[in-house]
């Protein structure tokens, strides 16, 4: 069988690589893959309609150079698009991010089919996850797997609005740039984001203070 | 003949003292006069003067008790009254208006002055001692006239116009007894009036006016009844009749004389009475009797001689001795007649009555025709040497005059230069003050300006050490950021870039050993594990890099941090720094950390040049709540702290610490280390 795969990363070593790795299936299917190294490549390809159901798996890489023209500035934006354009296509995201907001972002935003951090797994693991994904399971790395038990999240306490200001917070974007490009009022990104300190317990600190506590319980 | 002066100066001091009973008669004597009543009344007041002798001693102890008080107005009216408590001529009455005149001239009442010289020109006019008398009293009349009212002019004038007529100097006796009358009319003083007239009819016989002196001796018997006169006012009024008898007289006018002389003996019965005026007129009737041709006149000269002989009236003895020589000379009886009349003459030359003996010597001339000449060159010689004597006296007047003028004058040209003095010490002394004040002012404001200025000062000091304290931290925080800038760069390099190529690099290099049956190779495979731990390795450097982003180096601490480290980096001194939590730096003025911020830098500077140190504590504390305490300790070789030549450093320090109202204390001893403590209040 013809297994269809949408290759999305900035590195074409690491496409390279996929290819190499999924050549040595078990099942013996023949790999076709195609490539997009950045935002605009990918999402070309995503809402072409001639694509909608070209492909029977996407590679999701999460950082790769954005598309700001149609708002697309990670793996995660286009995870949100193939969800829409290609409804049939399963979704491995593969990421060198492990932080908690990201990971659990990620997971709730698109609900990938399998969610691997680079770095987290062995090669032969990549084989696991490319044939229980194939074959309708899903497939977390262990460090996916914890960081979703994180309490913040599942208890509700940040939702996908705080979370979203947290992870452009890190990327070090001001409250009207962040306002921007969730396309929400500058108040409610306040009001967000002193609910947050709030949450954190470090009331009347700075953006800095935020990011510090979220990166010492390990959320970003 | 004689003149028959009755003038009464009481007159004037009754005007002053109004309580005064006794009322006393002046007797005039000089040259050509003589005041028979004189020997009357000195015997009357002598009796006076034994009664009052009891009253004496409770006078003089008044006085004393008086001069022990402070001088005033007050004390001046009690002295005056006192002094006329005296006897006119008692040597108490001169030495009180002594005082008076003293005391006044301290405290420079001219009043009193004038009062005083008044006073005194009349007590030496009663004396006969008329230099003295015109001194006083023209002293008197300038000092009256430069005051408002001219206290006391009338009778300063009166007496002035009976001291010329003494002198003969009967024109000025005249005007100035005429304006002593014209003050008195105008103040309606009676006694005056009458004194005036008197005088002014005087005069005017003097001047061979008789018919002017009549008007004016009329006038002054009219007055008589008006005037308030306690003793003989009928002796007063007929001496007024004898007067006018004597003008007549004079006249030729014999009839009348004799009527005017009569009526003035008819006045009282003055043979019991008033002796003296008895003789007079007796006299004076007698005589023109005589020049009308009645013979009985002999018995009444010689009557009048016995009486003059029995109270030894040496005037009324010259008058009767005078007549009787020219009535025998008329009897042709020329050596009776040159009896008495040398015998006048005698007398008259004796007793220095010129006047007399003038007309004795020319009747002489007509008792003796054969020896005329030598009687009119004696008389021409008498003559001459009266008009010498009378002019040296009016020389000496007018001598006195000048003087008083001159010394009134020099007190005034000294009492000017002491206004003028007194006015130049004001001036001086209020342009003194005034240029002082200015000055005060001048350094005041000037002062105030310095203060303000070094406010102002202080205030941009401030300012500017805030400035620079920003500076440093936004230079601080622009180097974080360039340093965040660069480590977030690090990190995403290696997050995205290494990291993922070396994922690749893993994936594919797996994939070539697998295809080659090599991967169960695990020299193979644990190189590739190996890879993976670099990866993750990476990705926690990368993480860690991120996390550090706002370690947060832009405070105080930072700053003074990279001091140490400044200088750590290129010597060989290890410092330990040890910062208090407790200390809430942004609480504390900018002001504040920038002069820290240049202590600690001094410090260290010092320890870096000259200490030799290898270890350096810098603790931070707070204390007492509002103070932080600092201490910065080495190792070193320490200094003499009681070395004068403490450097521009330590100093410096001092200085800073001092604006700061903190304290400052240095601790060192040689190989022992320094300790600097410092205590900042904020």
């Amino acid at each position: 069988m013809i297994v269809r795969i949408l290759m999305i990363d900035d590195h074409p070593g690491m496409i390279e690589g996929y290819k190499a790795m999924l050549s040595l299936n078990k099942v013996q299917h023949n790999i076709e893959a195609i490539s997009a190294f950045n935002c605009e490549e990918a999402y070309n390809l995503i809402i072409n309609p001639a694509n909608s159901s070209a492909f029977d798996l996407v590679f999701l890489d999460y950082s790769i150079p954005e598309f700001p023209e149609q708002k697309i500035y990670n793996g995660e934006d286009l995870g949100v698009l193939i969800r829409k354009h290609l409804p049939n296509t399963k979704i491995i995201i593969l990421t060198a991010h492990f932080d908690a907001i990201r990971l659990y972002n990620v997971v709730k935003k698109i609900q990938p089919n399998g969610l691997l951090v680079k770095s987290d797994y062995k090669p032969p693991h990549l084989l696991d996850a490319f044939e229980k994904v194939l074959a309708g399971e899903t497939y977390y790395t262990p460090i996916v797997l914890e960081k979703l038990k994180e309490p913040l999240f599942t208890k509700g306490f940040l939702d996908s609005l705080d979370r979203e200001i947290l992870v452009l917070l890190a990327e070090g974007f001001q409250i009207k740039t962040i306002a921007t490009k969730m396309i929400v009022s500058e108040d409610t990104i306040k009001k967000r984001k002193s609910k947050i300190k709030d949450l954190l317990g470090i009331g009347k600190g700075s953006d800095e203070d935020i990011l510090r506590e979220c990166r010492a319980l390990g959320l970003l | 003949m004689s003149y028959l002066i009755l003038k009464r100066k009481s007159l004037f001091l009754t005007f002053y003292i109004k309580n005064k009973t006794v009322t006393k008669h002046i007797l005039k004597k000089n040259i050509i006069t003589f005041i028979i009543s004189a020997i009357l009344l000195l015997s009357c007041n002598k009796k006076d003067n034994e009664k009052n002798s009891v009253n004496e001693k409770s006078l003089d102890q008044t006085f004393v008790d008086l001069k022990l008080k402070k001088y005033d107005t007050l004390t001046r009216k009690e002295l005056k009254n006192l002094a006329y408590k005296f006897d006119y001529n008692n040597k108490k009455y001169l030495q009180i208006f002594e005082y008076i005149y003293e005391q006044s001239d301290k405290i420079d009442d001219t009043f009193g002055k004038t009062e005083a010289n008044t006073n005194l020109g009349i007590y030496y006019f009663n004396k006969f001692q008329n230099d003295s008398a015109y001194y006083f009293l023209s002293r008197a009349e300038k000092l009256s006239k430069n005051q408002k009212g001219l206290p006391f002019i009338g009778s300063i004038l009166e007496s002035k116009a009976d001291l010329l007529w003494c002198q003969k100097n009967f024109t000025e006796a005249e005007s100035t007894a005429i304006k002593a009358l014209r003050i008195a009319i105008k103040k309606k003083n009676n006694e005056l009036i009458l004194s005036c007239y008197i005088t002014i009819a005087n005069s005017l016989v003097g001047l061979n006016k008789y018919n002017k002196a009549l008007g004016y001796y009329q006038k002054a018997k009219e007055k008589v009844d008006y005037v308030n006169l306690t003793v003989n006012k009928l002796a007063y009024k007929a001496s007024i009749y004898n007067y006018i008898a004597l003008i007549y007289q004079k006249q030729n006018e014999h009839k009348k004389s004799l009527i005017y002389s009569e009526i003035g003996l008819s006045l009282d019965n003055f043979k019991k009475n008033d002796i003296v005026m008895y003789s007079y007129l007796t006299n004076t009737i007698s005589y023109s009797k005589f020049k009308l041709g009645d013979k009985s006149s002999l018995n009444q000269f010689k009557e009048t001689l016995k009486i003059g002989d029995s109270i030894k009236s040496i005037p009324i003895l010259i008058t009767s001795k005078t007549y009787l020589g020219e009535y025998y000379l008329s009897q042709k009886d020329t050596l009776t007649a040159n009896t008495y009349l040398k015998n006048a003459q005698k007398l008259a030359h004796k007793n220095n009555i010129f006047e007399d003996e003038l007309k004795i010597l020319k009747l002489l001339q007509l008792a003796n025709p054969k020896r005329t000449n030598l009687f009119s060159n004696r008389y021409i010689q008498l003559n001459d040497s009266l008009q010498d004597v009378e002019r040296a006296t009016r020389d000496k007047f007018a001598r006195i005059e000048f003087e008083t003028d001159e010394i009134t004058n020099q007190k005034e040209i000294v009492s000017k230069e002491n206004n003028l003095l007194n006015k130049r010490i004001w001036i001086i002394s209020v342009f003194g003050l005034l240029s002082l004040l200015v000055i005060v002012l001048w350094f005041m404001n000037k002062s105030q300006k310095a203060k303000t200025r070094e406010l102002l000062l202080k205030q941009e000091q401030q300012k500017a050490n805030e400035a620079i304290y920003q500076l440093m931290i936004d230079q601080q925080q622009q180097m974080e950021e360039g340093k965040n800038i660069e480590k977030q760069r690090i990190s995403l390099e290696l997050h995205d870039g290494v990291m993922g190529k070396l994922s690749a690099v893993r994936l594919n290099l797996y994939a070539a050993l697998y295809k080659e049956n090599l991967i169960e190779n695990e020299v193979f495979t644990k190189q590739i594990d190996e890879i993976q731990e670099v990866e993750k390795e990476i990705r926690t450097i990368a993480h860690d890099l991120n996390s550090n982003l706002f370690s947060d180096n832009a405070n105080f601490i930072g700053i003074v941090k990279e001091l140490f480290t400044k200088i750590e980096n290129h010597s060989q001194i290890y410092f330990t720094i040890q910062v208090s939590e407790a200390v809430n730096w942004d609480l504390i003025n900018n002001s504040i950390k920038i002069n820290l911020y240049r202590i600690l830098q001094e410090a260290l500077q010092n320890i870096e040049k000259y200490a030799n140190a290898k270890n350096v504590f810098l603790t931070m504390s707070l204390i007492e709540n509002n103070k932080i305490n600092i201490v910065i300790s080495d190792d070193g070789i320490g200094f003499d702290i009681n070395k004068k030549s403490i450097g521009i450093g330590i100093n410096n320090m001092k200085a800073r610490i001092v604006e700061l109202n903190g304290k400052f204390n240095i601790q060192s001893e040689l190989n022992q280390g320094t300790e600097i403590n410092l205590t900042i209040p904020f």
